[in-house]
């Protein structure tokens, strides 16, 4: 007889634990979906020599019940104007509040009293700290523009590194991959656990890849969050240092229990480089507190060890150097603009860009002095000089030009002086180059 | 009657002549013209040690009674000097096991002497010359437009190597920089090299113009099909027929260099300079140590005459001129006359040889560790953006799969330093292979450059089972 119960008892709690998981993932859906934004900003780019306007598509999640909304730096940058349809279909209008290109991440704040909305629903962040691999996961948001799609799948890696390419950073941070499927448009949704919490912000995917997208993990997304809220940008202090892992270090060196981060590349003038730190050094301690990092995974901890600390801050090393031990103190930089400011000369036909610290490193100038030309107009007066996009302008009738706001200081002068010609200095890779902008009147 | 037999002698020659047609034309040069045979290395920038090699066939004329025999400098495709522009060829090879087919079936070997990459010529010499009688070229040659020419090459393999002759005429004559005689061009031979006589049969000159892809740029690139064969004619060549370049490896005799990267001066410029008249090359660009430098040319200059001779550069082409009067100048020291700040002054150059290219720089192997590294020369400064008067070695080839390529060592990253030494020449890199082929180390530490950061790389050696590998095979 009890065993008969006990039979009834399992066959009904296995019934219920399977509609229990079917339930589980609609209720998850239903905590997030109504705070799932799908947007389409306007976006200024500059191409052609002038500036253009291009409409892109993305995803974001609604984080507080005043409406602010996160999602990828890639979806919100140079947004001119932000529109977003909530689950509501109620299209508002939204303002960028801040942008992180270090981890691909922005937030957005809906402007809900234009809209006639009060408040409106938000998702919860989970702890991603607390993700295991093979747990059920699901992606949010618009692929391809379908918007409010929703797939599913588990976590497959909790832990994936990317090295950086191009525009294409994350020193901060490894990822959570997934095998949802993610495809372009599902950047800046989020990725949901069983319990309707968001643990991630979905933002890359791999071309020719199939069902490997990767996200954001929540506890990122927070500082971030919490940074831009507070300063409207991630203030991160800067020392000029690329750190290596040491596993195989460990073995060339023959000493198995060795700690510590190897220096690979000091940059030149940076804080690093003034106090003395090398390539080859091994750092052991950063402020007292042990540091080691084994595995390329370990790295953004180190690098988050440094930025996160406030800008202008002491910072004592301890390095095991072909000298011997030392230590080695320094002041922190605030880190450079990933991007700079763009500006548009309509009247040589070009477009001309700030130069950032990541300018000078990725085109290995020997200064961040002039502006980058960005884009030129054919046909135009600088194409007919045969400037190029990439050359760096140096000076303009022999007039050094500092950066983008003494030249555009400059530039107002010379558009106004229409009849004068004018002789662009400019370099690229070791080489230079004169270009004649002519007068009008001749 | 001294008149008429006289008319009758002429018209005779001249029949003759009308009668002679392409056969007896052909006959008179048939045993000049010639198959080189040749083996051109296969290059792989994955085996240190190369073992592949094709077979390649290019026509060629015997010029001198000394068996010298004149081809396409196509035959070794290697760039010998720095010209600025980064060549994969830099790593070609010289050809080897050459053999020369003559035209009565006869196969006899030959030698590579040199080559000239400005003209695109190279030479090669019969070992035992057997009483070969060289082609005559006419000094002389009066084409003009519409001009009919013959042109003879050798028909491949499928159509058994016989002579292909076919008439052209001069389509375009261009004359500026330098005067060029163009035909329609659409037959498929053997190779791009020819003979071309005129329409009494005599050789004139050759034709040597490889296809060349168009330069790639964003534009819809113009495809090099059809393009005209431009005739080089017998005085663009003749010095190097009496005198031929001879390789020599690093003491390879080379042209005369400046130093300068240079655009052209045109008359808009001359219009901002407030100086109507004024004709030269500009000058944007000093290498560092160059003769320029060294004569204290600054960017900016406007040179305006070389010894008194008037240089102009109003295009791109112009400055294909200067070029090639820099790189011909006889003497090293050359007056040139300079425009800066409102001021026409002389200036003395010393013109230096031009800087080698990668193909002729030493370069040391390690087949255990796998790479070959490559002292640096102005072309990788220049395609790696490193400062001109930078010394130093560069990963030129990795053994696939090897013990560097596992580490992660790549073709072209700039070695600084081995097992924390620093590597600044290929003496001080031998040092290192060797140290290390003694104390047959675990691990080796490479300190590299690559784009614009450094990083280690450390190489799992594997020397005992390589000892294993190496006592069996003995």
């Amino acid at each position: 007889m009890y065993k008969t119960i006990i039979i009834i008892v399992i066959l009904i709690s296995n019934l219920l634990a399977q509609k229990t998981f079917d339930q589980k993932i609609l209720e998850a859906r239903e905590k997030v979906f109504p705070a799932l934004v799908h947007i389409q900003p306007i976006k200024e780019v500059f191409t052609s020599g002038e500036k253009r306007h291009v409409q892109v598509t993305g995803s974001g999640v609604i984080i507080s019940k005043e409406g602010l909304v996160v999602t990828n730096n890639h979806v919100a940058e140079q947004a001119r104007f932000v529109n977003c349809t909530l689950s509501s279909k109620h299209e508002v209008e939204a303002e960028v509040v801040g942008l992180d290109p270090w981890t691909d991440l922005a937030v957005l704040k809906l402007d809900l009293e234009k809209a006639g909305l009060k408040k409106v629903p938000y998702a919860e962040f989970g702890d991603s700290d607390k993700l295991e691999v093979g747990r059920i996961v699901m992606a949010l948001g618009s692929p391809l523009g379908l918007s409010r799609s929703l797939s599913l799948g588990v976590i497959s890696s909790i832990e994936r590194y990317f090295d950086d390419v191009g525009e294409m950073v994350s020193p901060f941070n490894l990822w959570i991959q997934t095998d949802a499927a993610i495809n372009p448009g599902n950047s800046g949704g989020p990725l949901i656990d069983l319990n309707g919490k968001i643990i991630g912000i979905n933002a890359r995917a791999m071309i020719f890849g199939e069902n490997l997208g990767f996200a954001i993990p929540s506890n990122t997304v927070k500082y971030v969050i919490e940074q831009i809220k507070k300063y409207g940008e991630v203030e991160r202090s800067y020392i000029g240092v690329d750190w290596q892992e040491i596993k195989e270090y460990r073995l060339y060196k023959n000493q198995p229990d060795l700690e510590g981060v190897l220096i690979a590349s000091v940059e030149p003038n940076s804080p690093a480089e003034k106090a003395g730190l090398k390539p080859g050094d091994l750092i052991t301690k950063i402020n007292q507190k042990k540091v080691s990092a084994l595995y390329k995974e370990e790295l953004p901890k180190i690098r988050l060890l440094i930025s996160n600390l406030p800008i202008d801050s002491k910072i004592t090393f301890e390095a095991l150097t072909k000298d011997g031990n030392k230590e080695i103190t320094l002041v922190t930089q605030k880190q450079g603009k990933f991007s700079g400011n763009e500006f548009v000369c309509d009247e040589w036909g070009l477009s001309v860009k700030e130069i950032t610290p990541r300018i000078v490193k990725n085109f290995q100038l020997d200064s961040d002095k002039g502006v980058l030309i960005s884009s030129l107009r054919r046909g135009g007066k600088a194409d007919e000089a045969r400037v190029r996009r990439g050359y760096v302008l140096v000076s303009v009738n022999g007039q050094e030009i500092q950066d983008l706001e003494d030249f555009k200081e400059k530039y107002k002068t010379y558009s106004e002086e229409k009849n004068e010609s004018y002789l662009l200095f400019l370099q690229f890779a070791k080489r230079n180059w004169f270009a004649l902008i002519e007068g009008d009147s001749k | 009657m001294k008149r008429l037999t006289l008319y009758i002698f002429i018209s005779i020659v001249f029949i003759q002549n009308v009668w002679a047609g392409w056969d007896s034309k052909v006959k008179k040069i048939q045993d000049k013209i010639v198959i080189i045979e040749y083996f051109e290395q296969i290059i792989s920038f994955e085996a240190i040690v190369e073992k592949e090699r094709a077979k390649k066939q290019i026509t060629g004329i015997v010029v001198n009674d000394s068996g010298l025999i004149m081809t396409s400098s196509s035959i070794f495709k290697a760039n010998l000097e720095f010209n600025s522009v980064f060549s994969m060829f830099g790593q070609a090879e010289k050809p080897t096991d050459i053999r020369v087919k003559l035209h009565n079936g006869n196969s006899l070997p030959a030698e590579f002497i040199g080559k000239d990459d400005d003209k695109e010529l190279a030479f090669i010499r019969l070992n035992k010359p057997e009483g070969i009688k060289p082609l005559k070229f006419k000094d002389k040659s009066n084409l003009k437009l519409g001009s009919e020419v013959l042109i003879i090459q050798h028909l491949p393999e499928d159509f058994n190597y016989e002579f292909i002759v076919y008439p052209r005429r001069i389509n375009s004559i261009i004359s500026k920089p330098q005067k060029k005689y163009l035909c329609e061009n659409n037959i498929k031979a053997l190779s791009h090299f020819g003979l071309v006589l005129n329409e009494d049969g005599d050789a004139v000159g050759i034709i040597n113009s490889e296809k060349r892809m168009p330069e790639i740029s964003f534009d819809v690139p113009e495809l090099a099909f059809n393009q005209p064969v431009e005739i080089v004619l017998y005085d663009m060549f003749s010095e190097l027929v009496d005198d031929p370049p001879v390789f020599k490896e690093k003491d390879t005799a080379r042209k005369k260099w400046l130093g300068i990267y240079m655009q052209p001066f045109d008359r808009k410029m001359a219009a901002y300079y407030k100086n109507d008249d004024l004709k030269g090359v500009l000058v944007n660009t000093i290498i560092t140590d160059s003769p320029a430098e060294n004569a204290g040319l600054l960017a900016g200059d406007i040179i305006t005459a070389i010894d008194n001779v008037e240089v102009a550069a109003e295009k791109d082409s112009d400055l294909e001129e200067f070029r090639k009067l820099i790189r011909e100048q006889k003497d090293s020291n050359v007056i040139f006359k300079v425009f800066r700040d409102t001021k026409l002054f002389d200036v003395k150059v010393e013109l230096g040889a031009t800087p080698i290219s990668q193909y002729l720089a030493d370069e040391v192997s390690n087949e255990t560790l796998g790479l070959s590294v490559k002292e640096l020369t102005q072309d990788i400064i220049l395609a790696k953006q490193l400062d001109w008067e930078m010394e130093g070695v560069w990963v030129s080839k990795v053994e696939r799969a090897g013990w560097v390529d596992v580490a992660g060592l790549s073709v072209g990253d700039l070695v600084l330093q081995i097992n924390d030494k620093s590597v600044s020449n290929l003496d001080s890199v031998n040092e290192c292979f060797q140290k290390i082929e003694n104390e047959k180390p675990d691990y080796v530490s490479f300190f590299i450059k690559r784009d614009s950061g450094t990083q280690y790389l450390f190489v799992k050696t594997n020397f005992d089972e390589k000892m294993e590998l190496d006592s069996n095979t003995n």
